[in-house]
C-alpha cells in the first residue's frame, strides 16, 4: 500500500515536471536562426542610402591594399614597384631582411611571394564591390536620378581602377563583370588587350556621368571625379601607347580647371592633399576607425620606428639637375647599417615631414594619403604624346611642369627647355622629367615597360624581359582553377 | 576508482550485513581450546587506505564478519581456522590464524569486472559495455602533478592523443580522439555531471571520481550531432552513502626548469662565422671580430627564463548518512612559470550534494567555482621575432642584454630580433577567467525498475582581460610611442536541461533490458566587447579606460547564439550475459543549419558476446573473452552561427570629404550557403577484450575506421569570387583508420606488488576527397616568407608539409653547372630537386616533405608498492611524426642572428658536408628557401611522471586523529629522448595562428619557437583525517 501511494505522488511530480517540459519545449520547437550584428545580402541593395553604403565599400578595397593589408601595403608599386629599378634597392636591415621584396630586389619572385595574394585578391575583392553596385543600383529607385547615375559613375571608375592594378601587375587577367554565382567563379584570363578595351569602356561611363569636384563642394573631396577619370583614361591610354587619345583626353583634362599647386614640397604634405593638381588620391588618416595606411612604415628609415624599405640608388640621385629643388622634396639620408641610406621623401613621417608618427592605432594607421594621379603626370604624358606631331606644345607642357619645380629659385634653376627642342632630344628630356619630377610614386618601372627600355637599363639587375614585365598569379590560384588561370611565362 | 569502488562496496555493504546477521543466527561456533578473538585492519595495498566492508569468512564455515569503517575487522575464530578476506574489485587472500592479531593488505583486481562505468545519460556495468570506452584511472593522475584533466589523461588511454601546444602556465593541450577526422575544431567534447562544458582549463582534477573516454560511435551516437570528435566524460566526486566524514588534504611544492633541447654558439663561435661569412660573399671580416676569441660573451639564451614554481593544495571533506551525502572541496593553484613574468592562479571550489527527499525520490545539486587568473608575455604571431621563449637564441652573443642604465639593449648585430627581455617586461597580457558550473538534478523511481531523471546544467564563463600597456622605447624595433589601455570582457554560456526516462527489468534471469528515453535541449551564446583607449596621461599610477584619450577610443563587440533541440533513446539488451546488444538514437535539431536541413538522425547499433561465459568455454585460464562489434553515425555542427546567411560586413569603410570623414561601407565578405547540413562521421569498431590468470592479464584490442563525410569545410575559393573568406561547404571526407591496445598485468609477491601496463595506438589518416579535384587546402605561414606550409589535399594524411625537396649540397662549381641551381648558386649552396624535371628549380618543383601525423603513440607506467613504499613510473612517447622547424632560418642560415651549434658542422670545401650549407650572407635566401632541411624527426620519448611515495604506518598514527599519511617525492618531464634540435619536441597545433580569419586546426607541428615543456621536482603530501 505504501509504495503505491509512493508511487502515486512520484507519478504526480513527473507530471508536474513534464508539463512544465513540454511547456519550454515547445516554446524552442522552432530553433529559429539568426544573424547577429549584420545585414544579409537578400536584405540590402534596397534605398538610395543602401546603394551610397555599397558604394563606399567599392573605394575600401584601395585603403585596403593600400592601408591595413600588410603585405598589400608591401606589394604597392610605391614600394614592390620601385624595389629593383634602377631608381630605388630595396633598403632594410640587412640584404636578407624581407624575403619577398628581397626576391623582387633580385628578379626572382616566386609564386608564392607573400604581396602576391593581396595584390589579386583584394583586387577582386574592389571589383566585387563595384560590380554589386553596378548591379545592383540601377534597380533602385532614386528621389535623386542624378546620383544614381553618378554612383553608377564612380562605381565605373572603380572597377577601372582595379582592374588597371591588376593587368599592370598581372598582365591579362579574367574579366569578371557581375556577381557571379559560387559555381561561377572560375573564369579563364582574358588578353591583355581585352582588359585594356574593358577598362576603357568603364573610363568612357564614368567620365560621361562624373562631375568634376572642382564644381562641388568640399564633401566631394576623395570621391572619384570626371579629372580623376579622364587622368586614368590618359594612362590606361599610354600605357597602350595610344598617343592619339592621350591627346583627346588630356585636352578634356585641361579643360576642367585644374592647375599646379605652386610649390612642389607641399604636394606630398599635409596640406598638399587634394591640392588643385592631384587628380586622383587614396584617402588615408590617423583615428579610432583604422582607416590609415602602413607605407611610412615601411619605407621611413630604421631610425625612425619604420622599416627602412626603398633606398635611391645613386642614379636617380645624379639625375636631377643641380640645385633642383624636387631632390630634397623627394630624397633625405638618414644613416642606417644597410642600404643606400637615401629615403623618399614623399611617404615619411616626421621629421623627415609633415605628417606625425600615428598616434592613434598603430604604426600602420598613418595619415598620408597616397597621390595616385597629379596634373604633373598628365602634363608629361600629354606632353609624350604629342612630342613628335607637336613639339612646341610639348615642350610648353613640360616647362610647366619645370617652372613649378623651380617655384622661387632663380630662372637658371631647372631652366625651362629651349622651345626649339624636338626629335629624341625632346623624348629624352619628357623621359628625365618624368624620372625626377614622379621619382618615388610607382611609375618608374611602367615607364620602363611601355617605352622599350626595361630590357636595357633593367637587365643589369636581373631583370629579364621575357619573364619580368608581369608578376605571377599567386601559385594557389593556379591550382584552384585546375588548370583554367594559366601562369605567366617562366615562373 | 577508489571511491567508485567504495560507493559500489557500501552498496554491498548492507546485503553484507544481513547475511552475517543470517549466519551468526542459524550456527553455533565450535567449542575449541584455542578459541580466539582475531582482529586487524584490512588496507587497499596501493594506498594504504583502510578498506570498509571487506568480508571475513572462517574457510570452511559461514562463519564470518565485515570490516568497519576504518578497515578493522574482529572474529572469533580457533588456531588453524583459515580466514578468507575478500572485497569485491580486489583479489581475495586466505591465511590462518595464528595469532590474535591479523593485519591485510588486499590487492585490487588487475581490472574488476563487475565495476560500474558512466556512460552517457546513465551508467553500464563494465562488464556489459559493448562500445570502445576508456576509463581513466583516476586514482593513476593522482599521482601526477598535472594541472589540467586534458593534459593529465595523456597516455592515459589508447586512441587519444594529448599534445600540449604551449609551456605557458595555464594553456591547456589540444586532445584528439582518435585522430584528426575533421578540418574544423576537431576537439572531443567535455560532458561534466551531465553538462558540456566549454573550457576544461576550469575543472580541477583532484574533483574528479572517474573520467571516461567514449571512443567509438556505440557509444558516442547518443551525443549525437557533437559527438563526432569522442566524448571525455567526468563525473565529480560525492559523499558516497553512509560514509563517516572523510578530510582529507593534499598538497605539493614544486620546482620547474626549461627543457632545453637547443644548444646555441658562443661568441667567439659566432663571431668566426660571421666573419667567415663576409668573407666568403667577397667583404672583408667584421672590424671588430678581429679576435674572436676575445669578445665578451653575453647569455641571451638565459635572459627571461627563471625557476618557476608551483604549488597546490586541495582541502576536502565527504560523508553521507542515510538521507544525505556531501562532498564540499576547495582548491588553490599557483604556478610561476620559467619565463618571466609569466604565471597561472587557480582558486576554486565545488560542492556536491545530495538529499533523498522521499523515499523515492533524491535532488542533488553540484557546483563549482572557479576563478583562474594568468599572465602571459608576447608569443603571437608568425614570426618568430616576437616569441619571447624562443628569441634569445637567436640574438647575437656579442651584444649586451642591458644598456649601462640597466635597461634592455637593442642587440648590435640581429637587429631584426627583439629583445626579450623587453618583451617580457612591455609585452604582458593578463588574463582572468571566472567560472561558474553547476547542475541541479532529480532521481525518481516511479516503479520498480522505472526511475525518471531531470537534469539541468549551466556553465558561464566571464573572460576579463585589463591590459594597460606603457609607452616605452627599446630600439627603433622596439618601442611603443603612445601607451594603450586595452579591455576586453567576453561571456560564454552554456545551458542545458535534459529529462530522461530510464528502464530496467529482467526477465526468467535470461533477459535482461535496460531502456532510456530522453529529450534535451541546450543553449549556447557568446558576447564580448573591446575597448582600448591611448594616451593616458602621465601620473595616472592606476589607469582605467577612462583615463584615455577619448578621441582614441575603439571598441568593438559580438554576440552568437544557437540553440540545439534533441529527442533520443538507447536499448540495452543482454542474454545470459552471453550475447550483449546496444542501440542507439539521436536526433538533433540546431539553430545553426537551414531549413531543410535543421534535423538529423544518429544511429547506432553493438553487439558483444561474452565468449567466455559460453558453456563449451572451458579455458580456466581467461577469465574473460569478449568480442565486440559496433556501428554508428555521430555529427560535427562546428560552424559560424551564421554561416548559412550572405552577410554584409558592416566595415568596409573609406574617408571621404574634406576632413576625411569615415563613412560606413557595406560589402560582403563570404558568401552564405543555405544548404549547409551536418558534418557526418561514421564509425565501425572491432574490439576484444582479454582477460587472463584470474584477471591479472587484461588486454583490450580495438580497430577502427572512422570516416567522416560533408565535412563541414571553408572550401577555397578562387579569388576572383571577390569574396575575401571562403564560404562554409558540406564537402569532402577524411578517413581515419586506426588499431589500438592496451595490456596491463598486475602481481603480488608477498609484501611486493607490481602493475605493468601499456598502449599504443596507430592511426592511418588520409584526406579521401575536398570539394573539387585538385581542391587544396593551404594552411601554416612564418618567417622569411615562408606560406602554405601545410597542405591538406585529397590521397594524403592531413597538413603534410609542402616545400622544396633539399637534395645535399653543391660541393663544386660543375655540380652548380651541370644540374638545375637557383641565380646566384656557390659550391657550399643547397640543392633543390628538379621534382618535374624541366631543368629549372621554381615553385613548381615543390612536392610534399612531411607529415606531423604521428605513426603510433604510446605510455607505459609501472607502479610498484613494498611495504610503505610506493614507485610509479609513467612513460609518454610518440613516433614518426614530423615537425617543420621554421626557426631553422634563423638558426641555420641567417648569420646575423646567433646559430644552432649544428652549424658548426657547415660546408667549408668540397666534401666537407653534405646538408649544412655555407656560411654567406647573399646565399641566405637561396638556402633557406621551404624544404625538407628544416623538416625534422619530431618522435620523443618522455619520463613524463615519476613518483615515490612513502605511507606512515598506521602504528604510528593510531593515537592520532589523522588516518593516514603520505609524502611523496615526484618528477615531471625528467627526461626525454629525441633526435629533434629545438626547443621542445612535443608541439601540436600552433594555436597562435589563424586562417581565413578565423583559428586553424590545420597548424599542426611547426615550430616557429614555443614555450617548452619544464622538467618539474616536486615534494607533496596527502593527509586523511
Amino acid at each position: 500500500m505504501k509504495t503505491y501511494i509512493n508511487t502515486i505522488r512520484t507519478l504526480k511530480y513527473f507530471f508536474c515536471i513534464s508539463i512544465l517540459a513540454s511547456a519550454l519545449v515547445s516554446c524552442e520547437d522552432d530553433l529559429e536562426t539568426t544573424a547577429y550584428g549584420q545585414p544579409v545580402v537578400e536584405d540590402f541593395y534596397e534605398t538610395p542610402e543602401q546603394a551610397e553604403q555599397a558604394l563606399v565599400a567599392a573605394y575600401s578595397a584601395m585603403g585596403e591594399l593600400a592601408g591595413s593589408d600588410f603585405w598589400g601595403t608591401m606589394g604597392t608599386d610605391i614600394i614592390f614597384g620601385e624595389i629593383g629599378t634602377d631608381d630605388f634597392i630595396k633598403g632594410g636591415r640587412t640584404a636578407e631582411n624581407n624575403a619577398p621584396l628581397f626576391q623582387k630586389d633580385k628578379w626572382a619572385v616566386t609564386t608564392t611571394n607573400s604581396v602576391l595574394e593581396p595584390l589579386w585578391n583584394v583586387n577582386y575583392k574592389g571589383i566585387l564591390f563595384t560590380n554589386l553596385v553596378l548591379e545592383n543600383v540601377p534597380n533602385i529607385v532614386f528621389e535623386d536620378e542624378n546620383r544614381q547615375k553618378e554612383i553608377l559613375a564612380e562605381a565605373h571608375f572603380l572597377r577601372a581602377f582595379y582592374y588597371f592594378d591588376l593587368v599592370n601587375s598581372f598582365g591579362g587577367v579574367p574579366i569578371i563583370d557581375r556577381p557571379l554565382a559560387i559555381d561561377e567563379y572560375n573564369v579563364p584570363r582574358s588578353t591583355k588587350v581585352e582588359c585594356y578595351t574593358f577598362i576603357e569602356d568603364d573610363l568612357k561611363a564614368a567620365i560621361a556621368d562624373l562631375p568634376s569636384r572642382l564644381n562641388r563642394d568640399a564633401s566631394y573631396i576623395g570621391r572619384a571625379d570626371k579629372g580623376a577619370a579622364l587622368g586614368m583614361m590618359m594612362r590606361v591610354s599610354l600605357y597602350q601607347n595610344k598617343m592619339g587619345q592621350v591627346e583627346t583626353y588630356g585636352n578634356q583634362l585641361f579643360a576642367l580647371g585644374h592647375t599646379l599647386t605652386p610649390d612642389y614640397s607641399t604636394i606630398f604634405q599635409p596640406e598638399g592633399e587634394w591640392n588643385s593638381g592631384s587628380l586622383f588620391e587614396i584617402n588615408f588618416t590617423t583615428d579610432a576607425s583604422i582607416l590609415g595606411t602602413g607605407i611610412p612604415r615601411r619605407v621611413n628609415p630604421i631610425s625612425n620606428k619604420a622599416g627602412g624599405f626603398v633606398n635611391a640608388r645613386d642614379g636617380l640621385r645624379n639625375e636631377y639637375e643641380a640645385n633642383d629643388p624636387r631632390f630634397d622634396a623627394t630624397l633625405y639620408f638618414a644613416s642606417q647599417d644597410y642600404g643606400t641610406e637615401w629615403f623618399v621623401r614623399k611617404y615619411a613621417w616626421a621629421p623627415y615631414s609633415n605628417y606625425q608618427f600615428p598616434d592613434i592605432g598603430g604604426v600602420n594607421n598613418s595619415a598620408n594619403n597616397v597621390r595616385c594621379i597629379r596634373l604633373a603626370d598628365a602634363y608629361l604624358m600629354y606632353a609624350e604624346a604629342i612630342y613628335d606631331t607637336n613639339p612646341s606644345m610639348a615642350v610648353e607642357y613640360v616647362n610647366k611642369v619645370r617652372t613649378r619645380a623651380r617655384g622661387t629659385e632663380p630662372l637658371t634653376v631647372v631652366p625651362n627647355l629651349p622651345t626649339t627642342l624636338s626629335g629624341q632630344a625632346l623624348l629624352d628630356a619628357i623621359y628625365h622629367e618624368r624620372r625626377v619630377e614622379l621619382a618615388g610614386e610607382g611609375l618608374r618601372f611602367h615607364d620602363l615597360v611601355r617605352t622599350g627600355r626595361a630590357e636595357d637599363i633593367l637587365s643589369q639587375y636581373g631583370f629579364d624581359i621575357n619573364t619580368h614585365t608581369v608578376v605571377p598569379l599567386p601559385a594557389n590560384q593556379i591550382t584552384l582553377s585546375e588548370g583554367v588561370l594559366t601562369q605567366n611565362p617562366n615562373y | 576508482m577508489k571511491l567508485k569502488k567504495q560507493l559500489l562496496a557500501n552498496k554491498l555493504l548492507s546485503r553484507y550485513l544481513l547475511i552475517t546477521l543470517f549466519l551468526s543466527l542459524y550456527t553455533t561456533p565450535e567449542a575449541q581450546a584455542q578459541e580466539l578473538s582475531v582482529s586487524g585492519t584490512i588496507t587497499s595495498a596501493e594506498d594504504g587506505l583502510p578498506i570498509p566492508g571487506a568480508t571475513v569468512i572462517i574457510k570452511g564455515t559461514t562463519i564470518g564478519t565485515i570490516s568497519d569503517f576504518d578497515g578493522i575487522y574482529s572474529i572469533n575464530a580457533t588456531t588453524g581456522d583459515i580466514l578468507e578476506f575478500s572485497f569485491i574489485g580486489m583479489e581475495g587472500q586466505s591465511i590462518p590464524v595464528t595469532g590474535t592479531e591479523l593485519n591485510i593488505s588486499l590487492v585490487t583486481q588487475a581490472e574488476s569486472l563487475d565495476e560500474v562505468i558512466v556512460i552517457g545519460y546513465g551508467t553500464v556495468a563494465k562488464k556489459d559495455v559493448t562500445g570502445s570506452v576508456a576509463s581513466v584511472d583516476t586514482k593513476k593522475l593522482a599521482k601526477t602533478q598535472t594541472t589540467s584533466i586534458a593534459q593529465a589523461i595523456q597516455g592515459r588511454a589508447p586512441g587519444v592523443s594529448v599534445t600540449k601546444n604551449s609551456g605557458q602556465p595555464g594553456a591547456s593541450p589540444n586532445v584528439r580522439i582518435r585522430g584528426i577526422g575533421t578540418v574544423n575544431n576537431a576537439d572531443p567534447l567535455y560532458v561534466v555531471d551531465g553538462v558540456p562544458i566549454n573550457d576544461i582549463t576550469n575543472i580541477n582534477m583532484d574533483d574528479a571520481k572517474s573520467i571516461e573516454v567514449l571512443k567509438d560511435a556505440s557509444a558516442t551516437a547518443i551525443y549525437g550531432s557533437r559527438g563526432a570528435n569522442g566524448v571525455v566524460l567526468i563525473a565529480t566526486k560525492g559523499g558516497g552513502k553512509n560514509k563517516k566524514t572523510a578530510i582529507s588534504y593534499k598538497t605539493y611544492l614544486g620546482v620547474e626548469n626549461r627543457i632545453d633541447n637547443l644548444d646555441v654558439m658562443n661568441a667567439s663561435q659566432w663571431a668566426t662565422l660571421y666573419n667567415e661569412a663576409r668573407v666568403n660573399d667577397g667583404n672583408a671580416p667584421e672590424p671588430a671580430f678581429a679576435d674572436p676569441s676575445s669578445l665578451p660573451n653575453y647569455n641571451w639564451k638565459d635572459a627571461v627564463y627563471r625557476t618557476g614554481t608551483i604549488q597546490n593544495h586541495q582541502l576536502s571533506a565527504s560523508g553521507a548518512n542515510d538521507k544525505m551525502s556531501y562532498y564540499v572541496s576547495f582548491g588553490k593553484l599557483s604556478q610561476k612559470g620559467i619565463v618571466n613574468n609569466t604565471s597561472f592562479k587557480r582558486t576554486n571550489f565545488r560542492v556536491n550534494n545530495t538529499y533523498q527527499i522521499r523515499p523515492n525520490i533524491k535532488i542533488g545539486q553540484n557546483i563549482q567555482y572557479s576563478k583562474s587568473k594568468s599572465n602571459s608575455v608576447a608569443d603571437n604571431g608568425s614570426n618568430s621575432n616576437f616569441k619571447t621563449p624562443f628569441i634569445g637564441y637567436v640574438v647575437d652573443p656579442v651584444s649586451p642584454i642591458f644598456n649601462d642604465d640597466g635597461s634592455p639593449a637593442r642587440p648590435l648585430y640581429s637587429t631584426e630580433v627583439r629583445n626579450p627581455v623587453g618583451l617580457t617586461i612591455f609585452e604582458q597580457t593578463p588574463l582572468t577567467k571566472e567560472n561558474f558550473l553547476g547542475n541541479v538534478f532529480l532521481d525518481a523511481t516511479i516503479f520498480n525498475g522505472l526511475t525518471f531523471r531531470s537534469n539541468y546544467g549551466l556553465e558561464i564563463t566571464n573572460t576579463k582581460s585589463d591590459n594597460f600597456k606603457p609607452a616605452y622605447f627599446i630600439s627603433a624595433e622596439q618601442n611603443r610611442a603612445i601607451n594603450e589601455y586595452s579591455l576586453l570582457r567576453a561571456e560564454n554560456r552554456v545551458s542545458i536541461w535534459s529529462n530522461t526516462l530510464n528502464y530496467k527489468t529482467s526477465l526468467n534471469e535470461k533477459h535482461s533490458i535496460n531502456a532510456l528515453l530522453g529529450h534535451e535541449t541546450q543553449k549556447l551564446d557568446f558576447n564580448n566587447v573591446t575597448a582600448s583607449r591611448t594616451t593616458i596621461p602621465n601620473g595616472v599610477s592606476n589607469p582605467t579606460l577612462g583615463s584615455g584619450a577619448v578621441d582614441s577610443s575603439r571598441n568593438g563587440g559580438v554576440i552568437s547564439s544557437s540553440e540545439l533541440l534533441s529527442f533520443f533513446g538507447r536499448l540495452n539488451y543482454n542474454y545470459d550475459n552471453r550475447y550483449l546488444f546496444t542501440g542507439t538514437y539521436r536526433i538533433d535539431g540546431s539553430s545553426r543549419f537551414g531549413e531543410n536541413n535543421k534535423y538529423a538522425a544518429f544511429p547506432s547499433l553493438a553487439l558483444a558476446w561474452n565468449l567466455h561465459n559460453e558453456s563449451f568455454f572451458k579455458v580456466d585460464a581467461i577469465n574473460q573473452f569478449k568480442f565486440r562489434v559496433g556501428w554508428g553515425e555521430t555529427g560535427n555542427q562546428n560552424i559560424p552561427n551564421s554561416a548559412i546567411f550572405s552577410t554584409l560586413s558592416t566595415s568596409e569603410n573609406y574617408l571621404l570629404g574634406q576632413d576625411e570623414t569615415t563613412t560606413v561601407g557595406l560589402g560582403p565578405l563570404r558568401p552564405g550557403n543555405p544548404d549547409l547540413k551536418w558534418e557526418t562521421t561514421t564509425t565501425t569498431n572491432v574490439g576484444l577484450d582479454l582477460s587472463f590468470l584470474k584477471s591479472s592479464f587484461t588486454f583490450t584490442a580495438d580497430y577502427f575506421i572512422k570516416n567522416t563525410t560533408d565535412m563541414l569545410l571553408e572550401s577555397p575559393i578562387l579569388a576572383t569570387s571577390g569574396y575575401s573568406f571562403n564560404p562554409t561547404v558540406n564537402a569532402g571526407e577524411i578517413q581515419n583508420k586506426g588499431l589500438e591496445f592496451s595490456l596491463n598485468y598486475k602481481k603480488k609477491i608477498n609484501e611486493f606488488f607490481f602493475s605493468v601496463g601499456g598502449n599504443i595506438s596507430m592511426i592511418d589518416n588520409e584526406v579521401i576527397s575536398l570539394e573539387n579535384e585538385g581542391s587544396i587546402i593551404s594552411t601554416g605561414s612564418a618567417g622569411n616568407g615562408y606560406v602554405g606550409i601545410s597542405r591538406t589535399e585529397a590521397g594524403r594524411s592531413i597538413a603534410s608539409f609542402y616545400g622544396y625537396e633539399a637534395i645535399g649540397l653543391f660541393q663544386n662549381q660543375a655540380e652548380i653547372d651541370d644540374n638545375p641551381s637557383l641565380g646566384g648558386n656557390m659550391p657550399g649552396d643547397v640543392r633543390y630537386k628538379d621534382v618535374n624535371e624541366d631543368g629549372i628549380i621554381n615553385d613548381d618543383d615543390r612536392t610534399y616533405i612531411g607529415s606531423p601525423l604521428p605513426d603510433f603513440v604510446y605510455a607505459l607506467n609501472l607502479d610498484m608498492n613494498y611495504k610503505q613504499f610506493d614507485l610509479s613510473l609513467f612513460f609518454q612517447g610518440v613516433s614518426g611524426n614530423d615537425i617543420f622547424n621554421a626557426t631553422g632560418p634563423m638558426l641555420e642560415g641567417q648569420m646575423e642572428t646567433n646559430s644552432s651549434t649544428t652549424f658548426l658542422n657547415r660546408w667549408t670545401g668540397e666534401g666537407t658536408s653534405n646538408s649544412v650549407p655555407r656560411a654567406t650572407f647573399d646565399g641566405f635566401s637561396n638556402n633557406i628557401r621551404l624544404s625538407n632541411r628544416f623538416v625534422e624527426d619530431g618522435s620523443y620519448l618522455r619520463l613524463k611522471n615519476v613518483q615515490l611515495g612513502y605511507t606512515i604506518p598506521e602504528s604510528t598514527l593510531d593515537k592520532s586523529f589523522i588516518d593516514s599519511i603520505r609524502i611523496y617525492l615526484a618528477g615531471q618531464n625528467l627526461f626525454t629522448i629525441t633526435n629533434y634540435n629545438g626547443l621542445d619536441p612535443e608541439l601540436g597545433i600552433d594555436e597562435t595562428q589563424t586562417q581565413d580569419d578565423s583559428n586553424t586546426t590545420l597548424d599542426i607541428g611547426i615550430d616557429r619557437g614555443r614555450y617548452p615543456s619544464s622538467r618539474t621536482v616536486s615534494f607533496g603530501l596527502d593527509i586523511n583525517f
